[in-house]
Formats: structure tokens, sequence, C-alpha cells
């Protein structure tokens, strides 16, 4: 066993410095395969970036491994027409007693104004009291609002650190009055900063009461619901309940759920669908240039037959001349994944870059990558390698 | 005791086909050669004297006959173990040299050591030893193609010394050098076989034939001389 890495390594070393010698021919044969490793490479390395990056947004959202979302409208296609009304909390928490606590939402957006300073197009979002505690939002200043201004809905504000910079400068927004669409609320605290949530700024948001945010209709119902289980291992089950008392409740189903894991469902569905898409492409691209690396390897045979008879001359069994050959096949394929996998890294960076995506290197392709190229290289270096060490001494030496 | 013939063959004949033509290349030869000896194998082209020095370097098989090299029976090798009998039993030398052209000398002598499976530092060792006897200290690290016709033969010859074989082949070892790097080739030979190495060479040159102790003629597949030279 000892023997046979040896003569691998020495073969290495030979097969390395035959590549080098035919720089041009090496590098046209890898092609094949650097550009089939270099594809999957280059999308597994996105799929990877664009999963924690939907799944940090989801966490941002609100909808943690530990709820599930309650939302109008019967698909994602249809326009919601919430029904759903700030007493349906205390309607599930009665009728569903595994449900620990509801944050309840509403998205509109306005503008604020503040003397003569504007932020326009501010996302204003409708919630409960609870909200900051359960979905993890911290204060940078001043307070949230309570139940009990929710419910007697005060207009009281909290505003996103940068709408407060862009209307107050650097003194304090506490207490000040902000106008938006006709009415004024007042300021009581400042939450911290959070970058943004899809095309939502979270940094320029004023958070109000549920009970005083319309939504798109015009009215005052609630188009979404956080629902947290007590058991996080019932989920699924909270949420069939949960389904049960809406349907008798809205006495339809125009509504849905949306779910952690179903969300990264769907992105791991069109990303799998990707993946197989490109992994086939990467396939046939393997196969021509594994086919390539056979041709060539015939060719290289071919111009060695007399270094092969002069190899067999001094000693080299059949076993060092298949060796000669497959390692050198195999070096070509591998260099060319390992060039695959460089220019994919380096591709998936750059859009990552260009998007602000973050860069997940996903390890299992990188290795997977390397064998696979390593594998192509030795499947189709067989047949050359053979035909190279079944040549007879005497004839090779006699090769001109 | 151990027997002093090294080359033992008797009776081999070699036939292959040419297409459909049958070629009688060997008919019939018997010859023993004893350790330390220095032969020459002559005879006009086609004689089948290259035939006889395969199968001497166990590159061929006889058709019929028995070969012994070195106390071994060629006869019931296989395919590896004549790889093997090649590597460590037999050199060779070459009229075209045969050095690899993208190895360097000392990589060149290096090459039957690797496949003996010497490990690095005591193969650059002996090889570096070898192309010391053959003269070439100083060129260890030059390419074929850096060399003259001359320093490859003597590369060459340390390559066939590699394994500290039981005889050497030289196929018209000065078929391709001017007559100076020829004689300079032939004294060469001379020192190794006064140190006891065993020379067979294939020549039609008479003046090279006659610097070896003893010539063997062919002719049409049989031996027709076998004398001692003066």
């Amino acid at each position: 066993m000892n023997a046979l890495i040896y003569s691998i390594w020495e073969e290495m070393k030979q097969a390395w410095r035959a590549l080098l010698s035919n720089k041009v021919r090496s590098a046209l044969t890898m092609l094949g395969v650097i550009i089939g490793i270099f594809s999957v490479i280059t999308l597994v390395t996105i799929g990877e970036g664009a999963k924690t990056y939907v799944n940090d947004q989801i966490k941002n959202l609100g909808a943690g491994y530990d709820s599930f979302i309650l939302v109008a409208g019967k698909d994602a296609n249809s326009p919601p027409n919430p029904k759903f009304t700030y007493a349906d909390i205390a309607h599930y928490k009665s009728r569903v007693p595994e449900i620990k606590d509801i944050v309840a939402l509403n998205i509109g957006s306005g503008d604020l104004s503040y003397g003569k300073k504007t932020v326009k197009g501010a996302a204003v979002m409708g919630m409960t009291a609870n909200a900051l505690e359960l979905m993890g939002g911290k204060m940078e200043s001043g307070r949230y609002f309570t139940q009990a201004e929710v419910e007697s809905r005060r207009k009281v504000a909290v505003i996103g650190p940068r709408a407060a910079t862009e209307l107050f400068g650097e003194s304090s927004p506490l207490g000040e009055r902000i106008k938006m669409g006709g009415n004024q609320y007042l300021i009581i605290g400042v939450s911290e900063a959070r970058g943004s949530v899809g095309p939502m700024d979270m940094d320029r948001r004023i958070v109000l009461p549920v009970t005083i945010v319309k939504n798109m209709f015009g009215n005052y119902n609630i188009m979404r619901f956080n629902i947290f289980p007590k058991d996080v291992n019932k989920l699924d089950e909270v949420k069939e309940k949960v389904r049960t008392v809406t349907l008798r409740r809205l006495g339809n189903d125009d509504f849905r759920f949306m779910t952690q894991q179903g969300i990264l469902n769907i992105v791991n569905n069109i990303m799998g669908a990707l993946t197989g898409f490109v992994t086939g492409i990467a396939a046939i691209s393997l196969l021509v240039g594994g086919i390539g690396i056979m041709n060539i390897m015939l060719v290289a045979v071919n111009e060695r037959v007399r270094e092969i008879g002069v190899r067999k001359a001094i000693g080299a069994k059949r076993r060092d001349i298949v060796l000669q050959f497959l390692v050198e096949s195999m070096m070509i394929s591998l260099l060319g994944g390992i060039l695959g996998i460089i220019f994919g890294l380096l591709g998936a960076f750059l859009i990552m870059w260009f998007i602000k995506g973050t860069l997940v290197i996903a390890w299992w392709a990188v290795i997977m990558a390397t064998v696979v190229s390593a594998a192509v290289g030795i499947f189709f270096g067989v047949y050359p390698a053979m035909r190279a060490a079944a040549l007879d001494p005497v004839v090779a030496l006699r090769y001109e | 005791m151990k027997d002093n013939i090294v080359v033992r063959i008797t009776d081999i004949k070699r036939t292959y086909y040419m297409g459909k033509v049958e070629v009688n290349a060997l008919r019939g030869i018997t010859l023993h050669i004893a350790r330390g000896e220095f032969v020459s194998i002559m005879g006009p082209s086609g004689c089948g004297k290259s035939t006889l020095m395969h199968i001497l370097g166990c590159l061929d098989r006889p058709t019929s006959g028995d070969v012994k090299l070195d106390e071994v029976d060629v006869d019931e090798l296989d395919d590896n173990d004549l790889a093997e009998i090649r590597n460590k039993k037999v050199g060779f030398v070459f009229q075209t040299f045969n050095l690899l052209p993208k190895l360097n000398a000392i990589e060149n002598v290096e090459l039957p050591l690797i496949y003996a499976g010497v490990g690095f530092e005591e193969r650059r060792r002996k090889a570096a030893a070898l192309l010391e006897t053959v003269g070439l200290k100083e060129r260890m690290y030059h390419k074929p193609s850096e060399l003259s016709g001359g320093q490859s033969q003597r590369v060459a010859i340390a390559r066939s010394l590699a394994n500290d074989p039981s005889i050497i082949l030289a196929d018209e070892p000065t078929g391709n050098l001017d007559s100076k790097s020829g004689e300079e080739i032939i004294r060469l030979f001379k020192e190794l076989n006064h140190k006891g190495i065993t020379l067979i060479i294939v020549t039609h040159d008479q003046e090279i034939a006659d610097h070896s102790k003893r010539i063997v003629r062919l002719k049409d597949g049989l031996v027709v001389s076998d004398e001692s030279v003066k």
C-alpha cells in the first residue's frame, strides 16, 4: 500500500511536468471540467447565501422558529381583504389555550413631518404592545407603548433612528409631536437600528398601536397575526387548531399561514430546481470535458509510444504505465475542478457583493466538486491508460 | 555453488508473421555467456540479431526453446515478472539513447530505481554516483537536448547500470555517434567490463567487435561462428 502511494506520488511529479510542457493544450482540455464545476459552485454558493439571507429576513419579520404567521388572503397573489380584528386576539386565546401570545400587525406607509422637515414614504407599522418583547426588538431611547395605550387607541409613536435624525437632528425627539395624514402623534420612543426587511426600511419607520393604523383598504382590520404557541414543538398542532377556529370565524378560507419552515421550503424548492437544472448542464459539461480528456490522453499515448517502450524496457510494469496515464488524466481534471471551484467562488463572491449579500461557502459542494472532477479524470483516463499499458515493448521501441 | 553461466539459451526459435508471411527470425540458437564476458553479436541486417537481443533482454519471448537468465527460467514468467527481470537483471543501451527528453540526466538515471521502488534520497545518491562513474558529474542537471550524443549515451549507460544488472545489452551503441565519441563509449564499456560487468553488444561494426573478447556471428537466424578475440 505504501509502495502504491509512493509510486502515485512519483507519477504525480512526472505528470505535473507533462502538463506544464503542454500548457495551452492542458488548459483547453480542462475547460469542460472548469465550466461544469464553475457553474455548479457559483449556483450552490449563491443558493446558500440566498437561504441565509431569507432566513435572516424571516427572523426579522418575527416568524422565527417559535411562531407562525396568520395572514389575510388565500395565497400571495390574491389581494388580502383583512377580516381579522383586534378582538380576534382574545378570541383565539380563549379557543386555543396552547397559544402563549399573539402579536397583531398592520403595515402601511405614510409621510412623517415635523415643522418643515419630512420623511416621505416611511413604513407605518401598527403593532400590539407585546411585539417588542416577542419579536426581539430593542429601544434606543424612551419606551414602547403599553397594552392600555393600544386598547385606548392613544396616538403615541415609536420611530426608527434614521427617521429621528432626519426629523430632529441631534436633539431628542422624545415628547415631541409629529404629523402624519392629518393626525398628530406623541413620540415616546426611538427603536434601535435594524436595517431593512425586504423593501421596508426599519430605521425610517414609525410604529403605532395597531388599533390606530388603517390597512390599505382604509379600515382598521388587521392584516397579520404572529402567533406564538406555548410549546414550540407543537407549532403545527396549534396551527391546525387556529385554522379550524379561523374557518369557523370567517366562514371562508381566505387566509393562509406562513412559517419559517414554509418560507424556507419555498426557497429550497426554487434553489433545488435551479440546482438540478445547473447540475444537469454541469453533468453534460463534465461528460464533454471527460471525453475531451480521453481524446487528449489518447493523443498523449500516441505521442509517447516510444517513451512507453523505453519505460517498459527499463522495468515499468503494466501497472506503472496505467498509473502514469491515470494520474496524468486525473491531474488535468482535478486541476480543472480546482480552477472551477476558485472561479465559482469568485463569481459567487462578486454577485453577493453586488447584491450586498453574505458569501456562505458550501463546503460540501466544494468537496463534492473536488471528488467528482478527480473521478471524471480517472474514469475517462482508464481507456487511454489501458491502451498505453498494452503496448508491446518491442514494437513501441521501434516506433518512430 | 553459483552457476557461472549468466545467460543460458538453448535451441531457441522465434517465428513471427508479417501479414501472412511467416518470418523465421531465429531458427535454433544455443548460446552460453559466462559472468564477466564481453560478447559481440554480429551479422548482416535481417540475421536475427535484434530479435535475439530482445529475447536476451526479456522484451520478447521465443516461440520455442529455453531462456535462463541468471538462473531464472524466463519461460515460466508472466509479463509482470518479465518487467521485474528487465528492471533488476538487464540494462539496456540503445542506438538512439532513448532518454526521456523531459527529464534531466540524473532523473533519467533514477527512472529504473523508481520502478524498483527505491526511495528518493538513496536513488539520488546512487544516480549521482553512476553519473560520476561515466564522467558526467558536471552535467547531472542537464536535459538530453543540452547534451552531446556521446554524453547522452553515457547517461544511458549510467541508467542501464542503475539496478546493478546481471547483463548490459547494447544495441549498436555507437551507431549514432561520431568516431571520437564512439571510441570513448567503447573505452567506457571496456572499463565497466574490467570491473566485472557482463556486456553483450549487438553491432555490425568489425572495429567495435574487435574490442570485445568474443564474437558470435549470426546468419539467417543461426549461429555461424563463435570465437574468442585474440
